[in-house]
């Protein structure tokens, strides 16, 4: 069985090599749109490395890229198609899977092939539960016509070097009347995905200037500040969010601090050893989730939890 | 500008019980609402309706329960309300549900612009929009932050790492982000007008579809990670001290401190 990996992401790519590994994959290859350098780096990882050179392409345009894609996988034969669930990988595979025919699951988070043909778990119900998956009926007989699984970040150990496979050049022809007027590059994140505690501040905090207090506790627990997704994407108060569509974390301590724990946020930490909150509303979802609350004003409790950890 | 929306009528996922014994979610009646990132391509479909002029047009896939959202659709000001329902739709994957709204749109007729949310409150699959787009082999853009129309099309897509701001020729199919605009909350009049309003049914047959889905779920659980859910209040000043040390005694014993 052949599986063919591509993401974007370099990080992602490894955890992908590594997933297809876990699949028992006899041959492992990988899709590349970008350079000869970027494709040899790949095939370090993988039996073959195939890539449309994307000076042909320009910058990322899901109908463009698709098209590249699908004439690298027609070039190969996979049966599984590894794509990195980012915002442009899923949008690779849904156009992926009209030209092919063949079926697409995304927010893979485990993945096993069995005589029935691939199976998966993804997240259910927007994060709340978390559904098995059988891809596709047929099983694997036609050529070239992969199953297709976006595998969410975080979920395998990114793989090391260990191939020295060729590298193959597609060359595509792919027209294109659209635009990339502007590509804003994010400021980086501050590595919630690795820390060991997280202090999380949501809209109870009321006021930019008012994260302050946040960081000063985060600081005394030795850990990094992460926000909700309406501080981040409507205030822009930090350049990513932690839960489900943002970045899920699993530290050994999480606070929540004036959060209300809807679940596309719990979704996201549910991984954390232990969960500590404060929030003023009895009532708020969050405390179902936490193994320390503290209902109160968090511009009471927190200078008071900040005075009592310092002495 | 004729626009189309594609409008799911989600679980309310924040509202799903579950089984205590199976495990499963017990969906039998359970609570549905307009899939939240639906809500806004709606309010940002009929913005560019209110500057340029046109139609908004929506469509909506699903079980029979569907047909609940079309009122809310007609209160926040839409022109028409197309619906395909089956009770075998509660099932259907992305494949079949964007097979669908494709053979709907096509009978609804002429389009510039087809809005969708990136991904749907339950499903959460972020791929029905660009298979409609492939169905339809438009230009495809998700994720959008903002989107201005004026015989093109310039959106901006937060992909991630970085925000993509496109140009292209219409039709075209943008899905949009949570944050694209605050979507207006219709008034008790237009609510009541909207009750009286009509709407088109589709039936599949006349689509001329099979209902199969190429994903098969076949167990669904939810993760129980079991809370210690100590909670102690800290609202009177005199009492504070106290009863956050009881927390922080407990954080030191599990050696978190
Ligand atoms: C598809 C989708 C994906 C999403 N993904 C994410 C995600 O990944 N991450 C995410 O975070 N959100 C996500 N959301 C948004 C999510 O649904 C919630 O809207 C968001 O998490 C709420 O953020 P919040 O808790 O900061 O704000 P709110 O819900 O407004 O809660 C604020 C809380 O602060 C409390 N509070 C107010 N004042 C005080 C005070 N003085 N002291 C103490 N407490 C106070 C209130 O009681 C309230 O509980 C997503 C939504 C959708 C539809
Ligand atoms: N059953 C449906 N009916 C109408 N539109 C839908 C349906 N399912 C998904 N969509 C649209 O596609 C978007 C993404 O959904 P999904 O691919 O399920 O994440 C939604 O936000 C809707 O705009």
């Amino acid at each position: 069985m052949e599986v063919m990996v591509y993401s974007e992401n370099e990080k992602l790519f490894k955890e992908l090599v590594t997933a297809a590994v876990q699949l028992n994959a006899s041959k492992i290859t990988s899709a590349v749109i970008g350079s000869k350098e970027d494709a040899e780096k790949a095939a370090k990882y993988t039996d073959k490395a195939f890539f449309v050179d994307s000076s042909q392409l320009g910058e990322y345009k899901p109908k463009e890229y698709a098209e590249a894609l699908h004439s690298i996988v027609k070039a190969s034969d996979p049966q599984v198609l590894l794509i990195g669930g980012t915002h442009k990988g899923n949008a690779l595979a849904a156009i992926l899977s009209v030209k092919l025919g063949e079926p697409s699951v995304t927010e893979v988070s485990e993945l096993k092939v069995t005589e029935e043909g691939l199976i998966v778990l993804r997240s259910a119900f927007g994060g709340v539960a978390v559904a098995e998956v059988r891809v596709g009926r047929k099983l694997f007989t036609k050529v070239a016509s992969p199953k297709i699984a976006c595998v969410k970040p975080g979920f395998f150990t990114p793989a090391e070097e260990s191939k020295n496979g060729e590298v193959e050049k597609i060359n595509v022809d792919v027209k294109s009347s659209i635009e990339v007027l502007e590509v804003k590059k994010k400021e980086a994140g501050v590595g919630l995905e690795d820390a060991d505690v997280v202090v999380v501040a949501g809209r109870g905090v009321r006021k930019k200037e008012d994260l302050s207090l946040i960081e000063e506790l985060a600081k005394i627990l030795g850990g990094v500040v992460g926000v909700t997704r309406p501080l981040s994407a409507d205030l822009h108060w930090a350049p990513t969010w932690v839960g489900m569509s943002g970045i899920p974390i699993k530290p050994k301590l999480y606070v929540g601090i004036g959060v209300s724990g809807q679940i596309q946020h719990v979704a996201g930490i549910r991984n954390s050893k232990i969960i500590m909150v404060v929030n003023n509303d009895p009532k708020a979802p969050i405390f179902e989730h936490a193994d320390y609350g503290v209902i109160g004003d968090l511009y009471q409790v927190v200078p008071k939890l900040i005075e009592m950890l310092k002495s | 500008m004729d626009i189309i929306v594609c409008v799911k009528q989600s679980y309310d996922v924040q509202q799903l019980k579950f089984d205590p014994k199976t495990g499963e979610p017990m969906l039998a009646g359970a609570p549905r609402k307009m899939s939240d990132m639906d809500r806004r391509a709606l309010e940002e479909a009929l913005r560019i309706k209110e500057k340029v002029g046109g139609t908004v047009k929506t469509v909506s896939v699903g079980p029979p329960e569907t047909r609940d959202v079309v009122k809310e659709i007609y209160a926040m000001g839409a022109d028409e309300a197309f619906v395909v329902t089956d009770m075998k739709l509660d099932k259907a994957d992305s494949d079949l549900t964007a097979k669908i709204i494709v053979e709907a749109i096509k009978k609804i007729g002429n389009f510039d612009l087809i809005l969708a949310g990136a991904a749907s409150t339950d499903g959460y699959s972020w791929q029905i929009p660009a298979k409609v787009a492939a169905l339809l082999d438009l230009p495809f853009f998700p994720n959008a932050i903002s989107l201005s129309v004026n015989g093109e099309l310039v959106a901006e897509c937060d992909l991630g790492e970085a925000i993509y701001k496109y140009k292209a020729p219409l039709p075209s199919v943008v899905s949009v982000s949570l944050e694209i605009n605050e979507p207006r909350i219709p008034t008790l009049s237009a609510i009541l007008k909207a009750s009286r309003k009509q709407f088109t049914d589709f039936y599949i047959k006349d689509l001329g579809i099979d209902i199969v889905t190429e994903l098969e779920v076949r167990k669904v659980t939810m993760p129980k990670v079991e809370r210690k859910n100590m909670v102690v209040e800290a609202t009177d000043p005199s009492k504070m001290e106290d009863e956050i040390k009881k927390i922080l005694d407990e954080l030191r014993k599990e050696n978190i401190l």
